[in-house]
């Protein structure tokens, strides 16, 4: 099987008569993918033997939603329930059954009922044109109710432009799109309730301390409630005393970040929220965002490092020069990632073995060579084994490398 | 209006309020201790050691007698317009185009408010700060006339004239947020926002100079201010007053509308 043709994933499954979309292994679904039943139910998660097992989400027919874990497909673990009118629970469960409420979720009122199905963003043949001809160009995608949606691209492919056209800052050029069933461009104020969104760029009212912005914009939103502020504070080790100018970039990076959650928002629109962030804070907002899924937001994030989405995310989309390339589940695009590693040789006879079992060969400078693998990790190690290997480094790569697939060659050499 | 945005902005203007506040009234007791009703040679000596060009661009070429048209003459022909236009100028730019520039106007946006409303109550700001710092300088010209020649202020005459001046002024400032609000970055918007007024006010200065160019009167609104006519009751107050008042309504108007209706680049 050709793995890098899409459609040859898909299988009518005649046991289940469904649509499957993910691996097979002796002819039933197995690993990560999406199956649609006849009846209407659809699985989205993990398998093992054809059956859900592991993290996934079922939406039944009837509407009900159940959002955890499952064990040979029944209802298992920690997880969470939607009923058709709203009302959602929180729990433990076994072989199907409710064991233990852990938490009544409160239905998310009028902003829940006005929605006719789960997509929370919905954009449909998008365009937006700069005068220089750049811009972003017919996008398709939706991000569906408590979903962590990660739109992967690198700098100056378009995904910042999105996000303008999300917040209504400009008005599309063509088709459109809706957050929660609402027009982006003619509803920013009603939309604007329920969402939180962190620009790319920082900039604040520089001459105000961070404590007078965050009154402002709390103010500015008709919220008084200051638990939620400053529990974030707290998690972030914000200091928001001192003058936004005198800042550091992290600071200001984490005023952005609180100024975003601290409404308690419906949908998260994020745009590279982890910049200038140090590794420690960049696993507290990893945390944060997998938390707000977890409560039933729904986060956009773009992004330029995959590593991070897919700590993250759910799905991506890969954008390239303003165009959408891919929309994947992210466990597939792991799979679809093309790693470079950095071998160093103790001579340079073993560069031709490496050559010669059919391993993709990059940059030679004496004795190190760069090797791409992308899923055959058995055969690279079963190489690497019979050479004498002096030295072993993860070389750093940008996105067009990491995604050779979705950019194509040109993209990389250019 | 959205109270807690006009707060913050008085919050971050203030100083700037003070400044030209001071300055003016400064400017304003310096020219009336210089009014000598006794002697008014004293000021025809003064003006004779500047060259004649910057007495005719200033608009000091009549003599006056009285109080109100000394200060008609002498203040509000050249002070008492500049550093209105210069506050002005700062202003509009600091309440639209930077927040835009900069990109904090995002965080504004992303409140659940209109662009209307936002941009509304930066235009409030901009008009209720532009009447007040006038005012406080007509009650200034009032204080310091009161104190130093007590009951030589024709204080009806004075208060018809200041009356002129703020609509003047707020015509003024309605082509500086005009600008801040059409354009994105604050080096157009300072051009533009900047320039155009600063046109208006030397082609003024160069019509005083030389009546050899009498078509320069319909390419300033400022041709439409006479402050000796004013103080003269030969200029109607009122007629100017709507003038200006169209001016301002229009040019604010809109400056809002275009902003609510354009891409941000945010």
């Amino acid at each position: 099987m050709d793995k890098n043709d899409k459609s040859s994933y898909h299988h009518n499954i005649p046991f289940v008569g469904g649509d499957y979309s993910g691996q097979l292994e002796n002819n039933l679904p197995h690993g990560w993918g999406k199956l649609l039943l006849p009846n209407g139910t659809q699985y989205d998660g993990e398998w093992k033997e054809g059956k859900p097992h592991g993290e996934g989400t079922v939406y039944y027919p009837s509407g009900k939603i159940y959002k955890g874990e499952f064990y040979k497909g029944k209802k298992h673990g920690y997880g969470k329930l939607t009923q058709p009118d709203g009302k959602r629970i929180k729990g433990t469960w076994e072989n199907d059954k409710l064991i233990k409420i852990l938490e009544k979720l409160k239905s998310r009122d009028a902003f829940t009922k006005r929605q006719q199905d789960k997509d929370m963003i919905n954009i449909q043949s998008l365009t937006f044109q700069y005068g220089s001809g750049k811009g972003i160009f017919d996008l398709d995608f939706t991000v569906e109710e408590g979903e962590v949606f990660g739109y992967l691209g690198p700098n100056g492919s378009g995904k910042t432009t999105t996000i303008r056209n999300l917040l209504g800052f400009v008005k599309p050029g063509n088709g459109k799109c809706t957050i929660n069933g609402l027009d982006c461009w003619n509803n920013a104020r009603q939309i604007q309730k329920e969402l939180g969104y962190l620009p790319g760029e920082i900039a604040f009212i520089d001459e105000m301390t961070g404590t007078q912005f965050l009154n402002l914009i709390s103010d500015m939103r008709g919220s008084r409630d200051k638990s939620r502020r400053d529990s974030l504070i707290e998690r972030f080790e914000l200091d928001p005393s001192g003058r936004i100018r005198k800042m550091s970039k992290g600071m200001k990076q984490k005023l952005g970040i609180v100024t975003a959650f601290m409404h308690d928002p419906a949908v998260y629109i994020l745009d590279e929220p982890t910049s200038g962030l140090d590794p420690l804070m960049q696993n507290v907002f990893v945390k944060l965002a997998l938390e707000e899924r977890d409560r039933g937001k729904t986060i956009l994030m773009s992004s330029h490092n995959f590593e991070e989405t897919y700590r993250t995310c759910d799905r991506a989309g890969i954008i390239r020069e303003g165009r959408l390339v891919a929309v994947e589940d992210v466990h597939s695009l792991k799979s679809s990632q093309r790693k470079a590693y950095l071998v160093t040789l103790e001579s340079r006879s073993d560069i031709e073995h490496l050559r010669s079992v059919g391993l993709e060969l990059g940059n030679i400078s004496k004795n190190t060579v760069e090797v791409y693998v992308s899923g055959n990790y058995n055969q690279f190690i079963d190489a690497l084994a019979k050479c004498n290997i002096l030295g072993l480094e993860v070389a750093t790569q940008s996105l067009e490398q990491v995604f050779l697939k979705y950019y194509g060659r040109e993209a990389v050499s250019r | 209006m959205i109270f807690p945005l006009f707060k913050s902005t008085a919050k971050s203007s203030w100083i700037i309020f003070v400044v030209f506040t001071a300055v003016l009234f400064m400017y304003m007791s310096i020219m009336v201790s210089m009014y000598d009703p006794e002697n008014i040679d004293a000021m025809a000596q003064y003006l004779e050691t500047l060259p004649q060009g910057m007495i005719d661009a200033f608009g000091y070429d009549t003599t006056a007698t009285d109080l109100v048209s000394f200060m008609g003459l002498y203040f509000y022909g050249f002070i008492a317009l500049l550093f209105p236009l210069i506050y002005c100028i700062i202003l509009a730019n600091r309440l639209v185009a930077v927040h835009v520039d900069r990109g904090s106007m995002a965080y504004l946006l992303a409140t659940p408010n209109t662009r209307v409303k936002i941009i509304t109550t930066q235009a409030l700001f901009m008009v209720i700060s532009v009447v007040m710092l006038l005012i406080l300088n007509t009650a200034a010209g009032i204080v310091t006339s009161e104190t130093m020649f007590p009951g030589k202020m024709d204080i009806p005459a004075f208060l018809n004239l200041n009356l002129a001046t703020i609509m003047l002024t707020l015509a003024i400032s309605s082509i500086c947020f005009f600008f801040s609000c059409l354009f994105s970055e604050t080096k157009n918007s300072l051009a533009f926002g900047a320039g155009v007024p600063i046109l208006f006010f030397v082609i003024n200065m160069l019509r005083n100079i030389s009546d050899s160019y009498p078509w320069l009167e319909y390419l300033t609104i400022y041709s439409l201010y006479d402050p000796p006519q004013i103080v003269a009751g030969e200029q109607s107050v009122v007629l100017i007053s709507l003038i200006f008042a169209g001016i301002t309504l229009f040019l604010y108007g809109s400056g809002i509308i275009i902003f609510s209706r354009r891409n941000l680049y945010l």
